[in-house]
């Protein structure tokens, strides 16, 4: 198992604030750190995963951890 | 035809256009801010083709006398362009445009209940309270209008096929060309194409097989939006989808108990209500979530905005932008281009700057 340098939870959040919160996140880490996020809304999944695609950042899991409740690893 | 018959037309096509909406997980405030933010061009795609499906639809639909015209909406200068901003803004501090917000509500998303009271608010000042004639003010302002309206359109409004005396079939081949290049076209990308690692948990694999691909959203949205003319002209209004003009319905009604303040499209607001509600049910994506309480007011004052903006513009993201720019309306193209700035700008304050 993978642990995460930083846990960034945007559950609860609205879309595009979860989106920004993950980007400023991302600004604050070093390569190679794990970042995982706790996202409750679907459409988030694809649109980090566009995220790190676009930064060239890796998807290393995506989970289900209840209902309506995912938590993504990402590797900076 | 009857009044049932309108209502469970609405409703019927409500329920589909809110099914795609929540299933395509189509969102225009998320299409312009990943725009903004990172330069993905994927729900903007959805959006586009739903416009180009459209702009063949209605060419089709008003050539074989299914419908009699257009009606690109008029085109009040000051009006569109102070709407548009604003509509922009909000869009962003609601988390949801209207469409949005609307599927959102059928989600379980608390906060877009309250940007759709905080759109009520507004709605209540600018029909009956102080912002009376608010809208008379900015459209006085300017008007622009054409003398030949060219074929196919009712009214005076320009659209981009009377204003240069062209035949709107022309223009749309060439915009749905253009629209094929900017598809095609591969714009850099830094990391992998993220493909979902293998897990033990299978629906990880089954939420990303329901993701829909943005072609599919685009022409299932576009097709009910085509459906949608015939059926809310029937009804009385020779329009296309106007959720703004649903949802105004629809506070009037609670307004003053008067069901005759409803019309077609409000019956398609509730059945999209219902329709996000079925979608997120069998994906398993209903649940109720509750922003902190910053966040529930940034919602409310979004949702005025949104409701003020479209006031003013005479029509929302889905009245404009989906519904207005497949008529080639000028209104809703400069309407879109200011809903787009507005998003910028507020971004631009919230995170762009902050990058030093």
């Amino acid at each position: 198992m993978v642990e995460p340098n930083e846990i960034l939870d945007v559950r609860n959040e609205i879309c595009t604030f979860r989106e920004i919160k993950t980007l400023k996140k991302l600004k604050q880490m070093k390569p190679g750190n794990i970042l995982e996020i706790l996202t409750d809304y679907a459409l988030s999944i694809a649109r980090i995963s566009r995220i790190a695609e676009k930064k060239g950042h890796l998807i290393l899991a995506i989970d289900k951890i209840g209902k309506s409740e995912w938590k993504i690893l990402m590797k900076i | 035809m009857s009044f049932n018959f309108h209502v469970i037309s609405g409703l019927l096509l409500g329920v589909s256009f809110g099914f795609i909406l929540q299933r395509g997980r189509f969102c225009m405030n998320s299409a312009f801010m990943d725009t903004i933010l990172i330069k993905d061009f994927t729900i903007l795609k959805a959006i586009i083709t739903s416009i180009i499906v459209q702009m063949i639809g209605f060419l089709i639909l008003v050539t074989s006398g299914i419908i009699s015209s257009l009606n690109p909406r008029p085109f009040y200068v000051v009006s569109i362009m102070v709407g548009g901003l604003i509509f922009g803004i909000g869009m962003v501090l609601a988390g949801g445009c209207l469409s949005g917000t609307t599927y959102r509500i059928g989600e379980g998303m608390v906060g877009s209940i309250i940007a759709i009271l905080g759109f009520f608010f507004i709605i209540i000042l600018a029909n009956i309270g102080v912002l009376t004639g608010i809208t008379n003010f900015f459209n006085g302002l300017g008007q622009v209008t054409v003398i030949d309206s060219g074929p196919f359109v009712i009214n005076n409004n320009p659209t981009l096929a009377n204003i240069f005396g062209i035949n709107p079939w022309i223009l749309v081949v060439i915009i749905v060309v253009i629209s094929i290049f900017f598809f095609t076209w591969k714009n850099k990308k830094l990391g992998e194409k993220v493909t979902i690692p293998k897990t033990s948990h299978k629906w990880s694999d089954n939420i990303f097989k329901k993701e829909w691909n943005w072609w599919v959203t685009g022409i299932a949205l576009g097709i009910v939006g085509i459906l949608a003319y015939p059926f809310s002209a029937a009804a009385g209004q020779n329009d296309a989808i106007c959720l703004f003009c649903g949802w105004e319905g629809l506070s009037g009604f609670l307004m003053t108990g008067n069901i005759n303040q409803m019309n077609w499209l409000s019956f398609l607001v509730i059945g999209m209500i219902f329709g996000s509600v079925i979608a997120a049910t069998l994906a398993d994506e209903l649940k109720i979530r509750i922003p902190e309480s910053k966040r529930l007011i940034q919602q409310f004052v979004g949702g005025v905005m949104l409701g003020f903006g479209a006031v003013l513009a005479n029509g929302c993201n889905i009245g404009h932008i989906f519904s207005g720019i497949p008529q080639l309306a000028l209104s809703s193209i400069v309407m879109g281009v200011f809903i787009f700035l507005g998003a910028w700008i507020i971004t631009y304050f919230m995170f762009i700057r902050e990058k030093g």
